[in-house]
């Protein structure tokens, strides 16, 4: 959910509670306060009247003029109640209609006379005070829901800005490019501390990335110049006439080994290179194109095993990529298809969508997880590969965004990549 | 006259190898393990070939290399390197090698490589290689036993040219895989396809009249010669 979005749900919320508690807390308030003030009321008036009864004023003449209601009756004997605050329901003149009002019940006797008397206070009913109240809420609550929604999206925009500038910064920092970040500066101290703290940690990152890097060229560099010597020495060697024919197989065993050496440390720069995004800018490339080249020069290859190669291409069909890396990686995708596809009459079957590019071989079904497909080294029958291939593929998709999918369905192999687009 | 050729590297056991190999192909090769001791080599006596290793503990091969243009210097440069880098070899082809191999490599591929440069220098152009009654035309692709002309694929054409470059020589598998397929020498080697064209290769050379200079060493690879 956006901050926005939180900080008008959180402002919102809390404030309508506050507002709903606050107006019951004011309701009651108010209530008990007027009940107080009706109950002195009540009280005064009941002496008035009392004081009215003794002097033998005739009882249609016992109102006043604030519109209270008395009701006078005449009782057999005083039952000894005190008087009683109570709750009456009565109609105001005219209305018809009965409410609820205060009212103070007690008993009087005037000479020889006993009365119950009831004095009703006509104003202010505590419904229509509950009603009022209520209201008033409730468009106090409207009045600063409104209010919250509209300062927090006109004032956010203005407040968060240099944070959403700052993203951006960050969305375009390429590490592999050596240009330090550029942070816009701002006027608010938690952005400026956000901004030196990336700073500090980008160069650092940047530090870091590059002499590993530099490292990884290294260790590569030394690893091939033994390899080299080795090669080297082992290829005079079979030049001796006079090697025995067990000679000759452990030298070139040993030849073999060195060699596997030799592409391990190919494959292992290629990774060390994609995990540090040593990549450029990509581009525009037609699949067809690169697959068809790629297709080419292993022709010899699909030739000598007799392979039937299908193509089912939309040839309009582009993805953005470095173009070095889709070399890689169609190359990585084909020549897999061909090195573990039968010695003879198996098939290739390539088909290319605006949706996916799925490349299927037929061949031996795999002995082990297919989970384990992508991860560095592993390998399958006895083809001498590695499995960094694959590894590879797996990088370039995760840098580009492209799903891939392996399985193996009715003699075929196939990998799928879903495109992003 | 023999190929003279200087070997700028560093690695004396490397250096020790090549010269090994070499000499026994009939080429004269002079060692420079320093970049200054290479100069001093160059200005005594002009090399067909100068083969140059980019990392030298006193400089670049590549600055080698501009030093060698300012002098203009003749000779075909070969630059050898453990970095297989697409900047590397940019730099190298721009600066004015001739040619760039990646460490570690065949010896029989160095070898051919050289003597291709070598031939590019002096026949300028018109090289032909000759072995007995066979005679390869480079510029033109064609091959010509007894005046006779035979027709070969690509991939036999190279074969053959591999093999003159390193007649009497043991050629690895690996090494015939490497030179013609490349990155999928490892392809060429789990497959037949390296046997097929061999067998080609020879069926056409046979039926055109030459002998069959191609025999197999068991276990390791091939030797072409008598």
């Amino acid at each position: 959910m956006k901050l926005l979005h939180k900080n008008i749900l959180v402002n919102a919320g809390v404030s309508l509670i506050i507002m709903f508690l606050g107006g019951f807390i004011t309701y009651l308030f108010i209530v008990n306060k007027i009940k107080q003030e009706s109950y002195e009321h009540l009280l005064s008036e009941k002496i008035s009247v009392e004081q009215k009864l003794k002097n033998d004023t005739p009882v249609p003449i016992l109102t006043n003029n604030i519109g209270d209601q008395i009701r006078i009756e005449e009782i057999a004997a005083l039952s000894g109640k005190p008087a009683e605050l109570k709750t009456v329901y009565a109609a105001e003149d005219g209305s018809g209609a009965e409410e609820s009002f205060s009212a103070i019940e007690f008993e009087y006797k005037a000479g020889e006379k006993l009365y119950r008397i009831t004095i009703i206070k006509m104003f202010d009913n505590d419904e229509e005070l509950g009603e009022n109240i209520l209201f008033a809420v409730i468009i106090s609550a409207a009045l600063m829901l409104i209010a919250i929604v509209l300062v927090n999206i006109f004032i956010y925009k203005r407040l968060w800005s240099p944070f959403y500038r700052i993203l951006k910064s960050l969305q375009s920092f390429n590490i592999s490019k050596h240009d330090a970040i550029k942070l816009p500066p701002t006027n608010t101290e938690e952005f400026n501390r956000l901004n030196r703290s990336i700073t500090l940690m980008a160069e650092k990152i940047s530090r870091d990335y590059f002499s590993l890097k530099e490292f990884t060229e290294n260790a590569s560099h030394e690893i091939q110049t033994p390899l080299a010597i080795i090669n080297s020495k082992i290829e005079i060697c079979l030049q001796d006439e006079h090697l025995t024919p067990e000679q000759a197989n452990l030298l070139m065993e040993a030849s073999h080994a060195v060699n596997t050496l030799v592409n391990l440390n190919k494959g292992l720069v290629t990774l060390a290179k994609l995990d540090n995004n040593q990549i450029d800018v990509p581009s525009d490339v037609n699949v067809y194109d690169k697959l068809l080249d790629r297709l080419n020069v292993y022709e010899d290859f699909i030739q000598e095993k007799d392979i039937d190669v299908s193509l089912k291409i939309d040839k309009t069909v582009t993805i953005k990529i470095n173009p070095s890396l889709a070399v890689i990686l169609f190359d990585n995708l084909v020549k897999n298809a061909v090195k573990h596809n039968y010695d003879e009459a198996g098939k290739i079957n390539i088909e290319v969508t605006r949706e996916f590019i799925k490349i299927e071989n037929t061949g031996a079904k795999p002995k082990v997880n297919t989970d384990k497909f992508f991860e560095r080294f592993y390998k399958d029958s006895n083809k001498e590969s590695l499995g960094l291939g694959l590894a590879i593929v797996k990088k370039i998709c995760e840098i580009y965004g492209f799903k891939i999918v392996y399985a193996y369905e009715g003699d075929f192999h196939s990998v799928t990549l879903r495109l992003n687009q | 006259m023999n190929t003279t050729i200087l070997l700028v590297e560093d690695e004396k056991l490397l250096s020790e190898s090549v010269v090994q190999y070499l000499s026994n192909s009939g080429i004269n090769c002079t060692q420079a393990f320093t970049y200054n001791s290479a100069v001093n080599k160059m200005s005594e006596f002009d090399f067909d070939c100068i083969v140059i290793d980019i990392g030298l503990p006193d400089g670049s091969g590549i600055d080698l290399i501009t030093y060698i243009k300012k002098k203009k210097l003749e000779a075909g440069l070969i630059i050898i390197s453990a970095r297989n880098s697409l900047e590397d070899k940019l730099e190298g082809f721009t600066t004015g090698a001739d040619d760039f191999l990646v460490k570690p490599f065949h010896l029989s591929e160095l070898n051919a490589r050289i003597n291709a440069i070598v031939r590019r220098k002096k026949f300028d152009g018109k090289e032909t290689l000759e072995y007995n009654e066979i005679s390869v035309k480079l510029e033109s692709r064609a091959i010509f036993i007894k005046d006779k002309k035979v027709n070969l694929t690509k991939k036999e054409f190279e074969l053959l040219v591999y093999f003159i470059s390193n007649t009497n020589k043991i050629i690895t598998k690996d090494a015939i895989a490497y030179s013609l397929w490349k990155n999928n020498a490892d392809l060429a080697i789990s497959s037949d396809i390296i046997y097929t064209h061999i067998k080609n290769l020879r069926k056409k050379l046979v039926e055109g009249g030459a002998k069959d200079y191609v025999n197999a060493v068991y276990g390791i690879g091939y030797k072409f010669g008598e």
